[in-house]
């Protein structure tokens, strides 16, 4: 038996092991686990499966043991996501810094920033939220405004983030802020690193259409920040943040259904609130057909998805597929949401009344709530000018 | 690993990309134009040469035995370049309905002709001005000792006027609910009546009556029961490789426009520096990457004839009929009045994808086919 095969086994025997019933089954938003310092559980079982995890360092298996972390190699990782998958083991957590600020320190931090965070990471002791977007610096994100100030010991960080997710219960904030006013706008940019207990910070969450709030704008007002919470270079920042922005997209594309929306699906939802026609067809042509549409455009963006990890294994990626799926696949999640609204109809606009299900009452609230999928981490359109410079050459407009 | 290719199969695409763009360039295709002819049987003998008759015969019938997936990557190389040749009516479609068949008989006669490039096939399949095997209505007359005889019309049939001999599908005893026969016919047997037809495409088509032509029991290639699924497989297959060429067309030209707005320049500078038109062009190659994905996978299950087939060849046709349609016109758009000249390549391109949408299937036809086979 291959070293390989040898880990298999004992990945397969010990998630059967480890791994609570109740967290073998596909989550829902709410049951995802999040870090912190006041971290809490969904319940008992997510607390045991996380604990089991995190001292096995496989909240992160990829990242090095030395930081706590599985310190698995590709092919092992790969390994334990298809053991997991088989199992239909849940995520035992999910936070920015995992997949985002964690794989950006192993690439830029400096050896104290690694062994500060990383472990911390690992154990889920620290959440994190991302300070990019300002008011006005949405698409344009290099207009970036916010001011930190080179004060000798420290920065003074003057200026405002928004669109920042969960800032109310996270404890830290990875920041794009302006080191250098003068220099051209992408020179001037560095990457920091700020607690969020920090005396100057406060934070008013943005109530959105879906209802939700999990949105935020920060506020820094002479806010201190020590000069070792500078990651890489000072105005070396944007390299860090479009390292990390790749992350970001990826992660948004690869955002699953159940997740974001509810766990109805288009043909249960057609079952129950259309009906077929005595020759066992949806009794409306026209959403038979959108459907076939959205179902079709479904599992070419799965297979493109696969094709792209097939030809990763085989040594050779095509760099341009990465840069069409967040356009491709969030454009289709909205499409799926548009199409649940019309299946369900008026069950489908519930707001908030016992009159309506808790499915119904997602499918109302994913509908509205996802709309902010084809703006955040790139829009729409800044993902096709990427791909119109990057993947068809096109001049610069 | 099904969606990316092997070796073996990279090597075949780089040979074809080469030969094609060498010897049979679009403008090999304008010349047979003019000179009314739709086929060049130089072009196929040197095709032959190169082994791709066989691609997808057996080496006990002196084939290659290199599958369908191969056979693909040639015809979409062959879908950039119009190349007219039989490749598609003859090398994957004909070959596989003898594949498939239960004569072995006819499987030993011929495909080691057309292996050597010296027989040329046609499938006579649709009756009606859409493509829908449901309403089949040529009738096969069983003749007593395991033959039939043919009585039909049978219309825009590719590559009908040059082939040697016809796959033709029918129904037992014409009957609406009758089991189908797929007959094996020469093209020269008593009651067989041809008349070309032209399409806008400029490629060979014929319209073919049967009266009572005899098909001897040797020259069956599927009925009774088992025909139902014979049938639907080849049609299947015939789908995805009208998919790859569909494919090709779209690809070509979409490249062809790319270069043309870096080229062109209105208002003092490249038209492909507009954001109303880079986003559309960016659209366009988003959909033709999850094309190629649909494709690779529907060449896959054909030549593996794994369960899901008939999703993936409905998938693959409606999603390259799709494309095509959008990018067609949009290259035609982008280029502006040259576009819609005769000159420039990209309108055959058009003409061509709008023949192949309409051939196995339209798009309508495979969300239909698509939605049944999903249960909704």
């Amino acid at each position: 038996m291959s070293e390989l095969d040898a880990f298999r086994e004992d990945t397969r025997q010990w998630l059967e092991a480890n791994c609570p019933e109740s967290m073998r089954t596909v989550g829902r938003r709410e049951d995802m686990v999040a870090p912190g310092r006041n971290q809490k559980f969904p319940s008992d079982d997510a607390r045991i499966w996380f604990e089991r995890m995190r001292d096995k360092g496989w909240t992160c298996p990829e990242f090095p043991s030395e930081y706590g972390g599985g310190g698995l190699d590709a092919a092992k990782a790969k390994v334990l996501r298809q053991e997991m998958q088989r199992l239909k083991c849940r995520a035992p957590l999910s936070d920015l810094g995992i997949s985002m600020l964690g794989p950006a320190l192993l690439e830029f931090g400096s050896e104290a920033q690694k062994a500060e965070h990383i472990p911390r990471i690992v154990r889920g002791e620290i959440r994190w939220c991302q300070g990019y977007s300002e008011p006005g610096a949405g698409s344009d994100l290099a207009s970036v405004q916010c001011r930190a100030e080179d004060k000798g010991d420290h920065y003074l960080v003057n200026g405002t983030k928004i669109w920042t997710s969960f800032a109310t219960e996270s404890d830290w904030i990875f920041c794009l802020v302006r080191t250098d006013p003068d220099a051209p706008k992408r020179d001037g940019i560095s990457f920091l690193l700020i607690d969020m207990e920090t005396p100057g910070i406060s934070i008013a969450p943005i109530q959105l259409i879906s209802g939700d709030s999990e949105f935020c704008q920060v506020f820094f007002e002479d806010v201190k920040v020590p000069k070792k919470n500078m990651v890489y270079e000072a105005n070396k920042g944007w390299t860090v943040a479009k390292g990390l922005l790749k992350h970001e997209r990826k992660m948004i594309s690869e955002l699953s259904q159940d997740f974001i929306g509810g766990t109805l699906t288009l043909r249960q939802a057609a079952d129950e609130y259309l009906g077929y026609d005595k020759n066992g067809k949806l009794k409306e042509p026209g959403l038979r057909a959108a459907i076939t549409r959205h179902e079709m455009n479904m599992r070419a963006i799965e297979l493109t998805a696969y094709r792209a990890h097939l030809e990763g294994l085989a040594g050779e990626p095509d760099s341009r597929i990465p840069l069409i799926m967040k356009y491709v696949s969030t454009t289709e999640f909205q499409v799926k949401d548009e199409l649940m609204t019309e299946l369900l109809g008026y069950r489908g606009l519930g707001w908030d009344d016992a009159y309506f299900s808790e499915e119904e009452l997602k499918s109302s609230r994913s509908l509205l709530f996802n709309k902010s999928l084809t703006i955040a981490g790139g829009t729409n359109e800044v993902q096709l000018n990427i791909i119109a410079k990057r993947a068809l050459d096109l001049p610069e407009s | 690993m099904a969606l990316v290719l092997t070796d073996d199969q990279k090597m075949l695409q780089d040979a074809a990309r080469d030969f094609i763009a060498d010897a049979s360039p679009v403008d090999e295709f304008r010349k047979l134009r003019e000179a009314g002819k739709t086929r060049d049987p130089e072009l196929w003998r040197q095709m032959a040469e190169l082994g791709w008759s066989a691609v997808n015969i057996a080496e006990k019938y002196e084939g290659l035995q290199f599958g369908l997936t191969g056979l693909g990557l040639i015809v979409i190389e062959a879908g950039r370049h119009l190349v007219a040749s039989p490749l598609s009516s003859t090398a994957a479609i004909g070959v596989s309905a003898l594949n498939l068949g239960t004569s072995e008989d006819a499987r030993q006669r011929l495909l080691p002709e057309i292996a050597a490039g010296q027989t040329l096939v046609a499938f006579a399949v649709d009756e009606l001005n859409h493509h829908d095997p449901q309403y089949t209505s040529t009738r096969a007359k069983p003749d007593g000792s395991g033959g039939y005889l043919l009585d039909g019309r049978k219309v825009f049939v590719s590559g009908g006027g040059h082939a040697d001999h016809y796959v033709v599908l029918a129904r037992e005893n014409g009957e609406p609910d009758g089991d189908f026969v797929l007959a094996l016919v020469d093209a020269g047997a008593k009651g067989v009546d041809k008349t070309k037809v032209q399409l806008i495409d400029s490629r060979d088509y014929a319209n073919l009556d049967f009266s009572e032509v005899a098909v001897s029991k040797d020259a069956v290639l599927a009925d009774g029961s088992e025909a139902g699924a014979i049938v639907e497989t080849l049609i299947d297959i015939a789908a995805i490789v009208t998919a790859c060429e569909l494919y090709g067309c779209a690809l070509q030209s979409f490249e062809d426009t790319v270069r043309y707005l870096t080229e062109r320049k209105q208002f003092g500078r490249a038209i492909g520096s507009f954001q109303a038109l880079q986003h559309r062009a960016a659209h366009a190659f988003c959909q033709l990457q999850l094309l190629y994905s649909v494709i690779l996978d529907a060449l896959d299950a054909a030549e593996t004839i794994r369960p899901g087939l008939a999703l993936a060849a409905s998938h693959a046709k409606a999603l390259a009929n799709d494309t095509t349609d959008l990018v067609t016109n949009e290259a035609i758009q982008m280029h502006g009045g040259i576009g819609v000249t005769d000159e420039l390549n990209i309108g055959l391109y058009l003409k061509r994808a709008r023949v192949l949408r309409n051939l196995f299937g339209n798009t309508s036809y495979h969300w239909r086919r698509f939605a049944r086979l999903s249960g909704y």
